[in-house]
């Protein structure tokens, strides 16, 4: 018999700064409003932070450590899993928590990811064997995550039948979820089919309506032992909680099978820690870096049946209102990216019941999803209790 | 055309020296391809170690005429920052050779009327700077479509 994290730890705090293109503050500064909004909601002092969990990219544990003062921190970690980073930090600090190294874990994002790390600089300097990269990719012409994972979905789509509108129907999602998040990148500015199809093509298939946002600001969480949990307001469990990664974890060209991602590995662990059916879930967070990303991580977790997932979108099962809504903040797509940090703060608001217009009635069980590098993956589920 | 010297000082010594014969390989107009002489598996890219039997010994099969299918690709209109800039769009494909059991990226200059399963074929640019028959002007290795045999 082997401990569990199940169920021991709860998310007690989040904060967040605004989503915008162009902060005009320095990382630090967002990194410190975040984690100050955060003790805040937790009812705690820094005194009482003792565990940083600082994301692999944008600002480090030292650039929160030193500006509040943060005297006990005894344990710290960074997970590299690029976009997946953040769920993964989830099982870091519960398992941290769990084992007694930490009480309260603080994991955050901060980075002026618009005005300073772009994508195309970012990837080159966290994804893994970059020399891969510099060998035989980019001698011939193949360099952003755009262009590696639209040949995933070119392939899915030859194989499944999944469909460009497919594609559109999770972007328009995205998008019209953002209209009820006025803190969205996004709010106010609607997305029509016709402005889908005229956006400008950037990989093929691919359009720019296809991609996330690039976003100034930061977002932190805290974790600590599910008894610690604030009274008088629902607890947010972390009830399971894993991550993974497919075969040629670093290079896609001879992954085989092809539509093997983390998750594929992550999240049969994860369901059966937190003992629940993908059927079982109210809401999905999924990692949305580009639309197909969606479907493939849809199928991954188990929600449909590999090849599925374009059929599962068609049907609107993702909208607010179906079968399964899927990032009701409007996610990387509308909301802003912050490295998923945002998918993690909108599960707990919805879970606590607090997300407004947007809240999904009734929620019990949600899923969060990390999507990392070549298709590394974490999930999370979180559920009131 | 791809300065395979200061690609391989770019990547370090080890590396540099695990890759060298496939650049070697680009700049004498042959595709070279690794071997596990362990377990007899081709595999790419090349890696220190086997992937399917861990094994650390490789030998170099050269494709007789390389020729491959496309399984999959993405035609970049997007490349700003980058040397590719002015051939946008482009595609870049993943191709699985026939003759070995492995799949390659490829660059293809001319993105027009490529489907799954098309046949394609690997075209050297010439040591003179002459540009062979039946391809584009791209001064490095790439694909064409090639009627299949
Ligand atoms: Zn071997």
């Amino acid at each position: 018999m082997t401990a569990s994290i199940a169920n021991q730890t709860a998310i007690i705090g989040i904060g967040a700064t605004a989503f915008t293109r162009s902060s005009g503050v320095a990382v630090d500064r967002l990194a410190a409003d975040a984690a100050s909004a955060a003790m805040d909601d937790a009812r705690l002092d820094p005194a009482d932070i003792d565990g940083v969990i600082a994301y692999a990219s944008g600002a480090r544990a030292e650039d929160l450590i030193v500006p509040l003062g943060l005297p006990n921190v005894g344990y710290s970690a960074t997970v590299q899993l690029g976009g997946a980073s953040g769920v993964s930090a989830l099982q870091v600090a519960a398992g941290a928590i769990v084992s007694g190294l930490a009480r309260h874990v603080l994991v955050f994002i901060a980075r002026n990811g618009s005005t300073e790390s772009r994508i195309g600089a970012r990837i080159s300097s966290i994804l893994p064997s970059p020399q891969l990269r510099t060998a035989f990719e980019h001698p011939v012409g193949l360099f952003s995550p755009a262009q590696h994972y639209s040949m995933i979905c070119r392939r899915h789509m030859h194989e499944y039948g999944t469909r460009r509108e497919d594609l559109a129907e999770v972007a328009l999602t995205m998008r019209a979820h953002a209209q009820l998040n006025p803190k969205a990148q996004m709010f106010g500015r609607e997305l029509t089919m016709e402005k889908y199809l005229s956006s400008r093509p950037i990989a093929e298939p691919y359009l720019l309506a296809d991609c996330c946002l690039e976003t100034d600001g930061a977002v932190a969480v805290i974790l600590s032992a599910a008894a610690e949990a604030p009274a008088g307001r629902p607890r947010v469990l972390v009830s399971g909680a894993a991550e993974g990664r497919p075969p040629s974890g670093d290079d896609l060209s001879n992954r085989d099978p092809f539509f093997d991602i983390g998750l594929t590995y992550a999240a049969p662990r994860a369901f059966e820690m937190a003992g629940l059916r993908p059927e079982d879930l109210d809401i999905a967070m999924i990692y949305d870096c580009f639309t197909f990303e969606v479907i493939h991580q849809l199928e991954e977790l188990g929600v449909c049946p590999r090849g599925e997932g374009g059929p599962f979108v068609r049907s609107g099962a993702i909208r607010l209102g179906g079968r399964l809504p899927v990032n009701p903040h409007g996610g990387l797509m509308s909301e802003g990216h912050l490295g998923g940090m945002g998918h993690i703060a909108e599960a707990v608001r919805q879970l606590r019941g607090d997300a407004g217009e947007r809240q999904v009635d009734g929620t019990e069980a949600v899923a969060v999803t990390g999507w990392g590098d070549f298709g590394d993956g974490s999930v999370a589920i979180l559920m009131r209790g | 055309m791809i300065d395979s010297q200061e690609l391989e000082q770019t990547l370090g010594a080890g590396f540099g020296a695990l890759f060298h014969p496939y650049f070697d390989g680009l700049a004498r107009g042959q595709l070279a391809i690794p071997r596990c002489t362990a377990c007899g598996r081709h595999q790419f890219p090349p890696r220190s170690v086997c992937v399917h039997c861990r094994g650390h010994d490789f030998a170099w099969d050269v494709a007789d005429d390389p020729r491959g299918t496309l399984f999959t690709w993405t035609v970049v209109h997007h490349a700003k920052g980058t040397e590719f800039e002015a051939l946008a769009p482009y595609a870049v494909a993943l191709i699985s050779l026939a003759q070995f059991d492995v799949r390659l990226y490829g660059l293809i200059p001319e993105p027009e009327g490529l489907e799954v399963g098309a046949s394609v074929r690997l075209v050297f640019p010439s040591p003179d700077g002459e540009v062979p028959a039946g391809s584009s002007t791209v001064g490095r290795p790439h694909w064409v479509h090639a009627n299949p045999d």
